[in-house]
């Protein structure tokens, strides 16, 4: 599948997927998005990028080994946050809602506890799809 | 509160420390130690239960309430009275006196650690049965004591008849164990309550109830079977291939009268009914007579105790049931009695066994000489349970002849006096085989090596309980007023007092008395001709044993009979499987559908408008399910399956579910990548050709699911069961979650437990995967003549 | 489309069932993926009020939203049998390459 066009859109397109991935799991929160979807996007892009350039030009093989600890780290982290609800908020996996003030912009933000878990939530299903592609690639 | 705790958990944390200390304890020398240690165990329980007795005698009962399962009333809780005290007294004090002869008995290449710990565990059990006032702690504490009894009876269980009558012991009461359970929740449907001090006071709600019968039968059968009531004693004389220190102590003196201890329990909730005195009062009075019956034709001591234990559990349990006041205390007063000789007769058999090596009466005989100190404990033993004055079970059997002549609810005058002293010839007659079979003639063949007594140790435990046997003969106020008198007091609910004495006058029950020892010696002297009828008779009709039933129709008929019936479910074809399991599937559906009393309105449903765009994914999504499943080439069945998927995420758009749609659209991209990467290492075509039947099968099934599935769904869009809970999420999103989004807000908050679980299972097939393509064993070669293509 | 609905879930029931009948593993594996998408439609379906508005608040407040929880639920399920459909696809390869087959009745019985 090595071919000129491909990967030449695949350069193109990646970095676009990766930007967008990232857009939709912060306002997942507000807008359709979150966790899961932008997972599953940045794995369509990684897996796009394989695709085009094959196992070699990456290196995947030692990578893949980055993925394991991104999909462990993220249900580490998902199951932390459900902790620190116990501690801070008496029971587990209570949410919490923080609205904070930015100086530079102006702006009200706000900060809810439960986008630190959909973050966990983004790092299991990115790590889980890449591992899976990786692995079955490289069988032979 | 604390001392109650100390009595039921002391054993079982006893017990645990000798688990965990197991792997040092099988290395040292252990010798005699550990039975001294674990010797404290009993004797602090006894000294325990022994100090609640005054309390008791003034205050009636106390209760004492641990919280566990809050939500269902199950809980920890303790009930201290008479009837507790005296089965614990039992429990604790027999328990000592048994660990004590256990010393002696077990030889240094016995498992000691493997004994002390079962037995302990064994007492804990006890006693929390006999302690407990939830009928679910009861019920626990009363498996556990069936758990450590089959462990008991199989401590050699390097020998066939240990497994077999193990085995037996806990499938009977383990089945009794279970019914009993039901009638609990009958009980607890009629009172609503599972505090067994609140249940004993609502006897009239139960007498009156309509589910009286049933849950008096049920928790009955669990008493029966643990008792070795007719006809389910058969477990018992198997179990005596247990040791004889654990026959003593189980199979005599305690575990099988957990039953008796029950139905006493219960008395003042069920009994004064004809059923009661039908029910218990009948099983008691058969069991007496066959246990009896079997008793006498036994050479081997110990199944002719094991019978005479039958015999006799089933005369208290008759009297129990009999439900009269001074049927009650004579029941205490035989339970007390019955604890103490019998212990003793099995300590006597152990040695006798560990004298001549083997305690069967063909070989055994004339022991007066070589072992005077066992022969005197056994013969006081042997007259208190023949029911002769100055001992105390000539006391109790006096009591019993007086209980069976005013019997409530039986029409026939004479009948039950005369079955008693019937079946009282059997008891005399077996007790006076053991004596003087055992202890005075001489036997027709030579035992395996020269008798000789035991050494102090041993005949130590034996001769405090024949000094029991004694006093509670010749003076039973030393324990009627403080033990025997609660204990009636609490199965009738009437305060008893109880005047125990040799010489009551010239009465009724003394002339039965008197028939019985002058027509039980005459049985004794034609004893020799009525076994030789009784083996004639089991030997032509051997299907009038329970034995029979339990081997046959038990052992050799249930196992093949399962066999075959999971051979024809678990046929190993896929296919057959799922035929079953879609036929099931449709049957319950439609069932449930049609008895909802659901209607197929298609007026709504044709009013509906629908949109072009709707109606053409629809179409579409049809005919790329169709194409799925039809195409033999791999790639255009791969590919219209993505097409599938791409129009459900399409759908999901339609219905105003962003984010689904994006998730299925992605999900869809990666997996139809995913399934390509895999059919890169299979074949182009799905290569089977199934003949024309099966394809005409395998199509009428699914199209059978498609159309049931319609009609469901047709049924399901137009009614609503239930309000949806939407409108809180939708409420509450923004206020507690701070996020617009509400679906994504249930996702990850909410319902941020699911998801973490959800996640969890992602990692998990990822570990999975991982497993099944990176840790390959080097596959062995295809065998040859394997199917291949 | 209330009356094409149902009919389109009983013809993916009906395609999956067919697929699972067969006996080839990857069939398999492709019938559970019709069937799940089913499923997924049922449940969404279940919450479907006609023409409303998509469950994001601070739009609208005047027309009725469609129900948020089969969402979540489907959203959740799609994701799980992804999971699932790749572990039996990773299974069928396995024992496609072990066996060298991947008919279920010859696969059975066998030892790779």
């Amino acid at each position: 599948m090595t071919s000129l066009i491909f990967q030449t859109i695949t350069r193109l397109v990646s970095p676009i997927l990766m930007i967008f991935s990232l857009y939709l799991l912060f306002r997942g929160h507000q807008l359709p998005g979150g966790g899961f979807i932008a997972g599953l996007m940045t794995s369509a892009g990684l897996v796009l990028i394989y695709l085009a350039y094959g196992c070699e030009r990456f290196d995947w093989r030692n990578r893949s080994r980055f993925f394991y600890y991104l999909f462990s780290g993220g249900l580490a982290l998902s199951f932390l946050t459900g902790l620190a609800g116990l501690f801070v908020g008496g029971f587990f996996l209570k949410s919490g809602v923080a609205h904070v003030h930015m100086p530079l912009i102006n702006e009200e933000w706000e900060f809810a506890s439960a986008a630190i878990f959909d973050l966990g939530v983004y790092f299991v299903v990115c790590g889980v799809c890449v591992s899976l592609m990786t692995l079955l690639g490289e069988e032979r | 509160m604390l001392t109650t705790l100390i009595i039921i958990f002391l054993p079982f944390a006893a017990s645990l420390l000798i688990l965990f200390l197991s792997p040092w304890l099988q290395k040292i020398e252990l010798g005699k130690k550990l039975g001294w240690v674990t010797a404290l165990v009993p004797l602090i329980c006894l000294s325990s239960i022994l100090s609640f007795i005054h309390q008791i005698n003034i205050e009636g009962a106390l209760t004492f309430h641990i919280p566990w399962v809050e939500t269902y009333g199950i809980e920890l809780s303790f009930l201290i009275d008479g009837l507790s005290i005296l089965f614990g007294i039992l429990i604790s004090g027999i328990g000592l006196l048994v660990v004590i002869y256990s010393i002696w008995y077990l030889s240094d290449k016995e498992d000691k650690v493997k004994f002390y710990l079962y037995l302990l565990m064994f007492m804990g059990a006890m006693l929390g049965v006999v302690f407990s006032n939830n009928l679910f702690g009861m019920f626990t504490f009363w498996e556990l004591t069936s758990i450590s009894s089959f462990l008991l009876i199989g401590f050699w269980h390097n020998k066939e008849t240990s497994r077999y009558g193990a085995m037996k012991a806990l499938v009977i009461t383990g089945v009794g164990g279970i019914a009993m359970l039901a009638g609990f929740i009958l009980l607890y449907s009629i009172t609503g309550t599972f505090d067994v001090s609140k249940i004993l006071t609502m006897g009239d709600v139960i007498r009156s109830s309509s589910l009286y019968m049933p849950a008096l039968f049920l928790i009955f059968l669990g008493c029966a079977t643990k008792s070795a009531q007719f006809p389910f004693h058969i477990w018992l004389p198997n179990a005596m291939e247990a040791p004889t220190p654990v026959s003593a102590y189980l199979h005599s003196a305690t575990m099988v009268k957990a039953g008796i201890f029950l139905t006493a329990r219960l008395s003042p909730a069920f009994s004064g009914t004809a059923f009661w005195v039908c029910l218990v009062g009948g099983i008691g009075m058969t069991t007496m007579l066959i246990g009896g019956l079997m008793a006498i034709r036994q050479t081997d001591l110990k199944a002719l105790l094991a019978y005479s234990t039958i015999s006799q559990l089933g005369m208290i349990m008759a009297m129990l049931g009999f439900g009269t006041q001074y049927s009650s205390e004579a029941a205490v007063v035989h339970i007390m009695n019955h604890a103490a000789f019998k212990a003793a007769l099995f300590m006597i058999v152990g040695i006798i066994d560990h004298g001549c090596g083997t305690r069967d009466l063909t070989y055994v005989g004339n022991l007066k000489k070589e072992m005077p100190h066992s022969f005197k404990v056994a013969f006081v033993a042997c007259l208190s349970m023949a029911g002769l004055p100055i001992f105390g079970g000539f006391i109790s059997k006096e009591m019993f002849y007086e209980s069976t002549l005013h019997i409530p609810f039986v029409g026939i005058p004479y009948l039950i006096p005369l079955i008693a002293v019937f079946a009282s010839l059997f008891t005399f007659a077996y007790s006076f085989k053991f004596l003087i079979w055992g202890f005075f003639t001489d036997a027709p063949e030579h035992p395996p090596h020269h008798p000789h007594e035991a050494p102090v140790l041993g005949l130590l435990s034996p001769v405090v309980l024949a000094t029991v046997v004694i006093l509670l003969g010749l003076v039973p106020g030393l324990f009627s007023h403080s033990i025997l008198e609660p204990a009636a007091t609490a199965i009738t609910g009437q305060p008893a007092t109880l005047h125990l004495a040799l010489w009551h006058g010239v009465n009724a029950p003394l002339i039965m008395s008197f028939f019985t020892v002058v027509l039980g010696v005459l049985l004794f002297k034609r004893l020799k001709q009525v076994n030789a009828v009784q083996n004639r008779i089991s030997a032509v009709l051997p299907w009038l044993s329970p034995n029979f039933v339990y081997n046959k129709g038990f052992l050799e008929g249930i196992p093949p009979l399962t066999q075959r019936f999971l051979r024809r479910i678990q046929s190993g074809n896929l296919k057959h499987y799922l035929f079953v399991i879609m036929s099931f599937w449709m049957l319950s559906t439609l069932w449930v559908s049609l008895s909802k009393g659901w209607v197929l309105n298609l007026d709504t449903l044709l009013k509906t408008e629908m949109t072009l765009a709707q109606g053409l994914t629809c179409v579409l999504l049809m005919g790329a399910a169709i194409a799925t499943s039809l195409f033999e080439n791999r790639i255009s069945a791969i590919l219209s399956l993505g097409m599938t998927g791409f129009l459900v995420a399409f759908f999901y758009v339609l219905m105003g579910a962003p984010d689904l749609a994006l998730t299925q659209f992605l999900v869809e991209a990666v997996s139809v990548i995913l399934i390509l990467l895999v059919f890169h290492f299979v074949p182009t075509y799905f290569d089977e050709k199934p003949s024309q039947s099966t394809k005409m099968a395998d199509i009428t099934l699914s199209a059978v699911v498609g159309v049931v599935m319609t009609f469901y769904m047709l049924m399901v869009m137009d009614s609503h069961l239930t309000e949806s809970i939407a409108h809180y999420y939708l409420e509450a999103s923004e206020k507690l979650a701070g996020g617009r989004n509400v679906v994504n807000v249930v996702i990850v908050d909410f319902r941020g437990f699911d998801t973490m679980f959800e996640i969890a299972v992602f990692s998990i097939a990822i570990l999975g995967i991982y497993a099944m393509l990176r840790l390959k064993k080097k596959a062995k070669p295809v065998q040859e003549g394997a199917p291949s293509k | 489309m209330k009356m094409l609905l149902p009919l389109v879930i009983g013809v993916l029931f009906a395609s999956g069932t067919y697929l699972i009948l067969q006996k080839n593993m990857l069939k398999l594996v492709l019938g559970i993926g019709l069937i799940s998408h089913a499923a997924n439609l049922i449940l969404i379906s279940s919450g479907w009020i006609g023409p409303g508005q998509v469950p994001i608040l601070g739009r609208d407040e005047t027309k009725p939203f469609v129900d948020p929880i089969p969402q979540a639920l489907v959203l959740t399920a799609i994701v799980i049998g992804f999971a699932a459909m790749a572990f039996m696809l990773v299974l069928a390869l396995r024992v496609y390459k072990d066996l060298k087959t991947a008919n279920i009745e010859e696969i059975r019985g066998q030892r790779g």
